[in-house]
């Protein structure tokens, strides 16, 4: 068995998985390609120094000069590659730690808070009840941040599992636009809900398609810019049901708007309006209706607004 | 009265889901390490456990295994209520015979208790 694990530990794939960087940047990979680049330097060298040079030791001499300066090339690429490499596996691992530790208190004190403001332990004052309220708000939206960089992370090693719900995407919506309520009350948003009707419930994993109508019911308050109003329409497309939202926001400007799916990205005007935000809502956001099987698109104008939308496919399963 | 045990070793917890508990009329017994929680299981018999994973003397798996190798207690439902969430976890606590799996930073108070009714009826 302990063998077994050894020449397993050789397969470069499997290696370069773990460093979570392509062929062309994995460290061993590398190593095995200036070992062969070397090898022919040194056939070739001494072809051609053979063909030039009388004297056998100056062709010696020769091939040991240039493979020796081979080894040193190759040597700092490849232990430059594996210290980035390396780093950013650490980074991951970090991440994930740092994160599992947050989330046990921070669920503490959301429990805590919840039974604090509960009805039936209500000796709070109506200010401290507003209080509560907003602890109860922030400490939601640590969790959250938390709960997305551990997905991120999850994405990153493609090791997103899904889980399968039979979810109705308009109660669905309902319920989350309405938990937005009051963020959406204190932007002066309105926001409206239509929706075919006899929409078929789909089978996809609900907690994160939650994230990702959480994630554009809340970009779109975000950057509504103090007022306005937000539509949100659902309807059936052939075999999949179309979710669009559409805001009369910021916008994105034109430069930017082939990067707003990067990981960490977020646009100039939006840094400047919202100072909140981490730059992984839509990485998340597209990562996950990918792996639903659907896709999503968005157009939008500079202090127009954006319209985001996405589709999943109505799988039956009865 | 109904009787719950809810074995987990973060005091915040233990109050605030056996304060709500009990506002909701069951009787909770705290339990804040596995092998406290097996004990009392055997002797007070509960109508639920709840159970985390991650605990101090007797993990929440050896626990689990026990009390459904017991048959004193293998009777009783098992909710497990944890952070952790990988596919593994969950797996191997269904197949040792939890009835249901929360993952803590999903749910809020309300659902928790919600789900409590729900298994003991």
């Amino acid at each position: 068995m302990i063998i077994d694990k050894r020449y397993f530990s050789l397969n470069l794939f499997v290696l370069c998985k773990s460093y979570r960087v392509g062929l062309w940047q994995c460290p061993p990979f590398l190593f095995l390609i200036f070992g062969f680049l070397t090898v022919s330097a040194m056939v070739a060298t001494y072809g051609i120094a053979n063909r030039y040079f009388e004297d056998p030791r100056l062709v010696a001499l020769l091939i040991i000069g240039v493979t020796t300066i081979l080894l040193i090339i190759g040597f700092a690429i490849v232990s430059g590659f594996e210290r980035l490499a390396e780093a950013s596996r650490l980074k991951s691992e970090f991440v994930s730690i740092v994160s599992h530790q947050l989330r046990t208190p921070l669920s503490s004190m959301r429990w805590l808070i919840e039974f604090m403001s509960g009805s039936k332990s209500s000796a709070l004052s109506s200010e401290n009840r507003s209080n509560m309220e907003m602890l109860h708000e922030i400490n939601i939206r640590m969790l959250r941040l938390v709960n997305l960089l551990l997905e991120v992370n999850q994405v990153e090693d493609s090791r997103i599992v899904l889980e399968k719900n039979s979810v109705d995407v308009k109660y669905l919506t309902e319920e989350i636009v309405r938990g937005f309520s009051v963020l959406a009350r204190s932007r002066n948003v309105k926001i409206n809900i239509s929706a075919e009707t006899d929409l078929p419930k789909i089978s996809v994993d609900q907690r994160r398609l939650n994230m990702v109508i959480e994630n554009l019911v809340d970009n779109a308050i975000q950057y509504s810019l103090g007022e306005g109003e937000i539509s949100i329409n659902i309807e059936r497309q052939g075999n999949y049901l179309k979710w669009l939202i559409y805001d009369h926001g910021v916008g994105i400007p034109k430069m930017e708007q082939k990067k707003i799916f990067e990981k960490f990205f977020r646009a100039r005007n939006a840094a400047r309006f919202q100072t909140r935000g981490s730059g992984l809502g839509l990485f998340i956001t597209r990562a996950f209706i990918e792996a639903m099987g659907g896709s999503m698109g968005f157009s939008s104008e500079e202090k127009k607004g954006s319209k985001f939308w996405f589709f999943l496919p109505i799988i039956n399963e009865k | 009265m109904k009787k719950i045990l809810f074995i987990e070793d973060e005091a915040a917890l233990q109050k605030s889901i056996g304060l709500t508990l009990g506002q909701e009329g069951y009787e909770v017994k705290a339990a804040l390490n596995g092998e406290e929680g097996f004990k009392l299981a055997k002797a007070e018999h509960p109508d639920l456990i709840l159970l985390d994973l991650i605990l101090p003397r007797k993990d929440g798996f050896e626990v689990l295994e026990e009390l459904k190798k017991d048959s004193a207690t293998q009777d009783i439902p098992v909710i497990v209520l944890t952070n952790l969430e990988g596919m593994e976890h969950i797996e191997r606590a269904v197949e040792l015979g939890a009835q249901s799996y929360l993952v803590k930073a999903n749910y809020s108070l309300e659902e928790v208790v919600r789900k409590v009714k729900e298994i003991i009826k």
